[in-house]
């Protein structure tokens, strides 16, 4: 019993964890975020440097 | 004349060299008439690649055949920090110098140009509202087809959305992950409150996965299959 419910409390809490980290990342993610919620054109998009 | 030569090397990277060339097409594209002359290369934040970007277009430009004046227009960061050394221009006290032919580098690229500003002005600010500035850009109009300004980024001082009020168009930077959308808003807002114009965001380093799928819905990458 003890087992299982450690197991699904550290499941809950790294999931958890996952998810808040979603939540708090403000960052642009994606072309469509910045053209559809930001309404800003992307012209271009650059690579890293060692890509092939 | 006594121009120095500045060393500017060219993206090797073929992926990286067709990004730019893309780049290059999209600002043809929305200069249909013209008068598209100067450009600022501008980041909501720094760090996130506005130099390189400025430079790598410059490169781009260049090659297309068009004459190309890339300004180096950050007067805040101190000159060993700076990627290209080349004369700076600086008059008497510390004021601009438009005379643009003695005080532009050449560079290893051909039709490419290279100015530095110089970090030792008194007031930067001051400077950009001078009628000096006006006439400076006025000047660049006339000798060059493209005049890019690589400028300090926007959340650090307010030169950029000076420069930028005072070009034809805004190119901001942005990195995909690092840069905040809030920030990015914020960004336009600015820039739109000092009446520039946003041509659009350029996104600096994009992790190759990301990039083949944009580049595959851009339509871009077929030929490379």
């Amino acid at each position: 019993m003890r087992v299982l419910i450690g197991l699904l409390a550290g499941f809950l809490i790294g999931f958890g964890i996952i998810y808040i980290q979603e939540l708090l990342d403000t960052t642009v993610r994606s072309i469509e975020e910045i053209e559809e919620d930001l309404n800003l054109k992307v012209i271009g998009i650059i690579p890293e440097h060692q890509i092939k | 004349m006594l121009n120095k030569y500045v060393n500017i090397y060219a993206q090797v990277n073929r992926a990286v060299q067709d990004a730019y060339a893309l780049l290059t097409a999209n600002i043809h594209f929305s200069n249909s008439t013209g008068d598209l002359k100067t450009v600022t290369i501008i980041s909501c934040t720094p760090k996130v690649g506005t130099t390189t970007v400025a430079i790598n277009l410059a490169i781009s430009l260049a090659r297309s055949g068009w004459k190309t004046l890339m300004v180096d227009a950050d007067m805040r960061k101190p000159g060993t920090y700076k990627r290209l050394v080349g004369k700076e221009t600086q008059g008497e006290n510390g004021d601009l110098d438009i005379n643009i032919r003695e005080f532009s580098n050449n560079t290893t690229i051909p039709n490419l140009s290279y100015l530095s500003y110089g970090s030792g002005h008194d007031n930067p600010i001051e400077l950009l509202c001078s009628p000096k500035f006006s006439e400076f850009i006025r000047e660049a109009r006339r000798e060059y087809d493209f005049v890019l300004f690589d400028t300090p980024a926007l959340s650090s001082v307010i030169d950029g959305a000076l420069i930028a009020s005072k070009s034809d168009r805004v190119i901001l930077v942005a990195e995909m992950g690092k840069t905040k959308k809030a920030s990015l808003t914020r960004a336009a807002e600015q820039l739109e409150k000092a009446q520039a114009n946003i041509l659009g965001v350029v996104i600096n380093n994009i992790v190759k996965r990301d990039y083949v799928k944009y580049a595959e819905s851009y339509n871009y990458f077929e030929r490379f299959k």
